[in-house]
């Protein structure tokens, strides 16, 4: 009797989990394609450097996004324009175009980071770089240009689902889970609140929410058509993202922290570097690791491009919805390929200076990413505008808390990048 | 006339050149006062922020006007340091 119970709710949670995987959409995705080819290198170095130490603060890191992308939901389900449109109309055109301009030069960049990352990793299992450009821009252009939201959707949820491939990599390497359990009580390395320490602790915050996300997931929601009624969804939807982005990245610091962290810490510069680390000792987590950082430069590419495009699309007042064939939104899709081809050739010229692009963009996005968050705020108080899913003053403590926060640190990291002396 | 005669003769050929330099150009400032005007549309249409100016609008647009002022300065300073 009590095993037909079980099957009965076994039954009810299936039933349940292909309506919310027929559903699900965008907050999932930005949230899981936020860790990026830039967020797996932070956890890798991040776990090899200090162990399980800071799997606690990670965790806080979910809630911290899940209270700002939340507010890209409402904002977008009631005014139903992206971000981008949003600025120009509530804070005039000096804001907008300082907002759009730096949006296409900052994801611009950060495509090209992304490009890094997927052919470091797919270096890795001997593929040229060339070849990974091609095919990666053959793979995403056939994608996009299927014409429908949905279907965009569903197959960048499959690529979501291949970003939790941490989690069975776990479950081969043994970790000492009282370690790791340990690691879950908020506590400072051995060696103290040092420069390094303070350096990792800016560069977890400052992958944790990108100026892309805020535009992508607002955009994303109109295109879907998400409406009033489907905000409780999109918030449902967002925390199931924020919690997935916080099993990879603890997933990502457990795996290096069990494998490469020895006592003092090593250094490493790149996922791919601690993917070829790891392959020495065991292949199997080492091409893991590389396949997880192949699918994040994907996800954020897929998702990054298209932040650009939609935002381009809503200014210039050019169709701009994945709904739309080529033929009825061309500048769309022009902007959509030309981003994508140009940040793969970036890549493959050779001498190209991709340490330098790598560090600048953390400069570039300090220049963004407090006017996007600060605007955010500003229109979600905005009650002729918002109504009745304006924010509630608990909302505006922790929106107002969370943004100042995150200016501040973003700003810091961002200085200890031009001056790499400064915190040592 | 056959349009092999017309390429071998150097003042024809001229022409030619000239008359494909100007469709170019043309062309090129087509594009360019297409891009303009869409840009002087765009202006005209948000000219006029619609969010309300509050005291904490102003503030907050203030801030963010000094903040991206202290970058471009910490930023100048760097690239001089670089250089020097």
């Amino acid at each position: 009797m009590e095993g037909s119970w079980y099957y009965y709710k076994y039954r009810r949670f299936i039933k349940w989990l292909g309506l919310y995987l027929a559903l699900a959409g965008p907050g999932i995705i930005v949230m899981v394609a936020d860790n990026d080819a830039g967020g797996i290198t932070t956890y890798a170095a991040t776990g090899a450097k200090f162990g399980f130490n800071l799997i606690w603060f990670l965790i806080l890191l979910g809630p911290v996004a899940y209270v700002v992308q939340e507010m890209t939901v409402r904002l977008g389900a009631v005014t139903k324009r992206g971000h981008a449109e949003a600025i120009f109309d509530a804070f005039g055109s000096f804001w907008g175009w300082f907002s759009l301009i730096d949006l296409g030069i900052l994801d611009f960049l950060t495509m090209v980071t992304e490009f890094i990352g997927m052919t470091a990793a797919l270096k890795i299992f001997g593929v040229p770089p060339i070849l990974t450009v091609i095919g990666v821009s053959i793979l995403m252009i056939t994608i996009f240009m299927h014409g429908r939201y949905w279907t965009w959707e569903k197959v960048v949820l499959l690529f979501c689902g291949l970003n939790l491939i941490y989690v069975p990599a776990i479950l081969l390497i043994h970790p000492d889970l009282s370690d790791v359990t340990k690691g879950l009580i908020p506590s400072i390395p051995i060696s103290g609140f040092t420069g390094d320490f303070f350096f990792f602790f800016m560069a977890n915050i400052g992958t944790t929410i990108a100026p892309w996300m805020i535009f992508f997931q607002q955009s994303s929601v109109v295109d879907k058509g998400m409406t009033e009624k489907d905000i409780s969804f999109g918030k449902f939807d967002t925390a199931v993202g924020a919690f997935l982005t916080i099993v990879v990245a603890i997933s990502c610091v457990i795996l290096t922290g069990t494998l490469l962290f020895k006592p003092g810490g090593i250094d490493i510069e790149s996922a791919a570097q601690a993917a070829i680390a790891i392959k020495g000792s065991s292949p199997i987590v080492g091409f893991a690791l590389a396949i997880g950082l192949f699918d994040a430069g994907l996800l954020g590419a897929m998702c990054i491009s298209l932040a650009s495009s939609w935002a381009m699309g809503e200014v210039f007042g050019w169709a701009h919805s994945i709904n739309n064939k080529v033929s009825e939104a061309p500048m769309f899709y022009v902007f959509y390929f030309l981003s994508l081809i140009f940040a793969g050739i970036v890549v493959i010229i050779p001498g190209a200076p991709l340490v330098l692009i790598t560090l600048f963009v953390q400069v570039v996005a300090v220049t963004l990413l407090p006017a996007a968050l600060v605007f955010l705020l500003l229109l979600l108080n905005n009650e002729e505008m918002m109504g009745k899913y304006k924010n509630t003053l608990m909302q505006n403590i922790l929106g107002f808390l969370i943004v100042f926060t995150i200016i501040i640190v973003s700003t810091l990291y961002a200085l200890s990048v031009i001056f790499p002396e400064m915190f040592k | 006339m056959s349009g092999d005669s017309i390429k071998s003769d150097p003042e024809k050929r001229k022409m030619i050149d000239y008359v494909d330099d100007r469709y170019a150009k043309d062309r090129v400032s087509y594009v360019l006062r297409g891009w303009r005007k869409a840009i002087n549309d765009i202006n005209k249409k948000y000219s006029k922020p619609r969010l309300k100016m509050t005291p904490l609008v102003r503030f907050s647009l203030f801030a963010l006007r000094l903040y991206l002022i202290m970058l471009v300065v910490i930023l100048s300073y760097k690239f001089y340091t670089m250089v020097r």
